[in-house]
């Protein structure tokens, strides 16, 4: 896995303000353990890149988990707090992520 | 067999089993399972295709069906071996899953999908590494091809024959970025941001306005085509069973048994096979849309609307399914993975109105608007605007209520488009009509039975009234005058099956409530209409003609001439306005129709839901439609 470019950036966004192409890291969420498990059973978890694919502030999420695309209700986006990335690539930020 | 969902395990479990699989309802589990069997080198292999998970672990009903299988506690034995779908475009997600399945210790071999589409995406896939690595037999496969099933057959032999050897190398998560490394090129390296043709559908297909109109045309075709494309076969098989009746009839001498044989047996059931088309058609489209990946935007896109009434997005399409048939719209609520969701959107789709509702709306409607096409349409619209409101409002009530409790949040995920697979949509549409079959041959054939008795006994001697008319058209056959004998055989057998209905015991029956329903207006004859449509609800203009006239009753505004003419013992109209429209409310709403109790019971595995719906249903019809008629008449509208 090829990384050059940062950290993630230190700021925290609710999943809901991120932007269309904006690549991001979960850092923490106030999910119920079981929600969290389930998230985390689909790929989203905190070491995980993804790519906002749509965003608005009270709707419904799209993002992209490698090949897979996730649809969020408004509801749970909102819950997860995520690291904005800048470097285009996936890789990374994954470098720098805690382990579960 | 077990994988993440859409990996392509069913695609692959229909090609190794075919037409010989069916569904199977475990005990003490809402979520079902597929069992099959194929003969590979002269041995026969019995599969279970258990449905998609993420992980066996969580606390969901399909996870613990995996866990129970994997346990040994489904269909009473421990599997030889588990067979495990991976995506070759989403390692990680699927070795997670491996890793949990391989903890069991059971013989393992492994089925690697979607290598074309890998590839596509740059990624080299080495199935040969893989399986090296995974201590197991990898085999790449692609059910809907038929690609690679010969060597996976082989494989899930050979596995059975070797326990898996990964377990002490797969317990650290750097294990699976290895083995995605070593094996398809590394976690990260799919190029996803070059997916513009994906990019641009969901733009459409999820956009807030664009998404539902797309939404609308994508249902408005595919129900129109649904009741176009039925009405045929539909037909066939109402003559069908016409003729069949008829040749009984013709056949076997004239009594109690032939009576069973041709109103409740062939009747009964013949009501509830007429549906079989639209069942059919409604699921091979459903299966080929979700085929295509767009049912799950779909979903997405309805979820705004649907979660302000504690529905998710999946609801959407079973209640819309519902304004054909309830039948196939419960039957589709499988497609919601929340069990209280999906208990919650079977009990509201019986409010939508569904067809069987149309010919009663046509004649009520006509007769509180015989001179206004334009109100008895808005009436008519008003009708499917009652039922849907009251679908919703309930579906609201009960999530708050008895159904309370955290929904599984709205995660989705959304497959990537693909053309649909013809053959498996085939397969999955088969398989339920088998189920409806099933259903329709044993439960609702016992039901049906039951109410032809309630009917059909005790037995009335013909009126002297009816002996009367008989004898006239006899005097009628002497005199040559064959069309009026015709006519007045028809009064004469009308008036039998008047005097019947009302001494049978659904006529005591509807004696006896009658003063339940007097405060909406009903009569005698009105009450007894209103009990036999809780059989089937079209059954009420069918025996409100027998009741009242003796009109044609394939011939709407005839039979509505007739009805309006109807008096009560007092002389006043019998279907006054606020009658009328009571009466209208109490069918947009009550549940009438046995054949979705049946249909219910079995998707929720017991009979208190069925009754639930039951109760529900006809306290809100009978409550709205007392409303009803107390505000018609409040408005001057006559009493």
């Amino acid at each position: 896995m090829a990384s050059t470019v940062s950290d993630p950036l230190p700021i925290r966004l609710p999943l809901t303000q991120l932007k269309r192409g904006d690549r991001a890291m979960v850092a923490d969420s106030s999910l119920s353990d079981e929600d969290r498990a389930v998230l985390r059973a689909m790929g989203l978890d905190e070491r995980c890149t993804f790519t906002v694919c749509r965003a608005s502030a009270g709707g419904p999420c799209i993002i992209q988990l490698d090949a897979t695309r996730l649809g969020l209700s408004p509801d749970l986006a909102k819950r997860i707090m995520t690291r904005p990335c800048e470097c285009p690539s996936a890789d990374c930020c994954a470098q720098d992520a805690p382990k579960p | 067999m077990v994988g993440n969902p859409n990996v392509g395990k069913t695609s692959l479990f229909n090609r190794l089993c075919g037409v010989r699989a069916k569904t199977a309802n475990f005990p003490g589990s809402t979520v079902e399972a597929r069992m099959g069997s194929c003969v590979a080198d002269g041995v026969e292999m019995e599969f279970i295709d258990l449905p998609g998970v993420y992980a066996i672990d969580l606390e969901l009903p399909e996870s613990k069906l995996c866990r129970d299988c994997l346990a040994g506690r489904l269909a009473g034995c421990m599997p030889d071996a588990m067979l495990v779908v991976l995506d070759a475009t989403n390692m990680q997600r699927g070795l997670r899953l491996f890793r949990s399945v391989a903890a069991g210790g059971r013989p393992m071999a492994v089925a690697l999908t979607m290598t074309d589409l890998a590839r596509g995406r740059g990624l080299s896939v080495n199935a040969q590494r893989l399986a090296v690595v995974l201590g197991v037999p990898c085999v790449e496969a692609n059910g809907r091809a038929g690609v690679g099933i010969e060597p996976l057959l082989a494989a899930i032999h050979a596995a059975v024959e070797v326990p898996p050897q990964i377990l002490a190398a797969g317990i650290a998560e750097d294990w699976i970025d290895q083995t995605v490394s070593s094996s398809v090129g590394g976690p990260n390296s799919l190029g996803a941001d070059t997916d513009r043709l994906t990019d641009r559908l969901d733009a459409a297909f999820t956009h807030p306005i664009l998404g539902g109109v797309v939404f609308l045309l994508a249902m408005a075709l595919m129900f129109f085509a649904i009741f176009r494309l039925a009405e045929i076969p539909m037909d066939l098989i109402e003559q069908g069973f016409g003729w069949l009746g008829a040749t009984i009839a013709a056949v076997l001498p004239e009594g109690a048994l032939t009576s069973l044989l041709v109103d409740g047996v062939i009747g009964g059931v013949a009501g509830t096979v007429v549906f079989l088309p639209q069942i059919c058609l409604l699921f091979f489209l459903l299966a080929l849309l979700e085929d295509t990946g767009y049912l799950a935007r779909a979903a997405f896109v309805m979820d705004r609307i649907m979660c302000r009434f504690g529905l998710p997005g999946q609801a959407f399409i079973p209640l819309l399914s519902s304004h054909a048939c309830a039948l196939p719209g419960i039957m589709s609520a499988r497609l919601i993975p929340d069990p209280k969701d999906r208990l919650a959107t079977i009990l509201v789709a019986p409010f939508m109105s569904c067809s069987a509702r149309v010919g009663v709306y046509v004649l009520l409607v006509t007769l509180l608007f015989p001179q206004s096409g334009f109100l008895a349409g808005l009436a008519f619209a008003g009708c499917y605007a009652l039922g849907a409101a009251a679908a919703l409002v309930t579906a609201a009530i009960f999530r708050k209520t008895i159904l309370r409790g955290k929904s599984r949040p709205m995660v989705l995920e959304l497959p990537p488009y693909r053309l649909p697979d013809l053959r498996g949509a085939v397969l999955s549409t088969y398989d339920r009509a088998v189920v409806f079959l099933r259903n329709a041959g044993t439960v609702i054939l016992a039901i049906c039975v039951v109410m032809w008795w309630i009917n059909a006994y005790p037995r009335s001697a013909m009126p002297v009234e009816a002996i009367a008319i008989e004898a006239r058209a006899v005097d009628a056959d002497a005199a040559g005058n064959a069309d009026e004998a015709t006519a007045l055989r028809a009064d004469a057998a009308n008036l039998q099956q008047r005097v019947q209905q009302q001494n049978s015991f659904a006529g005591w029956i509807g004696g006896a409530v009658q003063p339940v329903f007097a405060p909406l207006g009903l009569d005698d004859r009105l009450t007894i209409a209103v009990m036999t449509s809780f059989l089937a609800r079209e059954v009420f203009r069918s025996t409100m003609t027998v009741l009242v006239g003796h009109g044609d009753g394939d011939n709407d505004t005839k039979v509505a001439d007739e009805l309006a003419l109807a008096t009560r013992a007092d002389g006043s109209k019998l279907f006054d306005v606020p009658t009328s429209v009571a009466l209208l409310v109490f069918y947009v709403l009550a549940l009438q129709c046995l054949p979705t109790l049946a249909v219910t019971r079995r998707e929720t595995g017991s009979w208190k839901w069925a009754a639930l719906q039951f109760g529900w249903m006809s306290v809100v019809a009978y409550l709205l439609a007392l409303f009803a008629r107390a505000l018609v008449i409040a408005l001057g509208g006559g009493g």
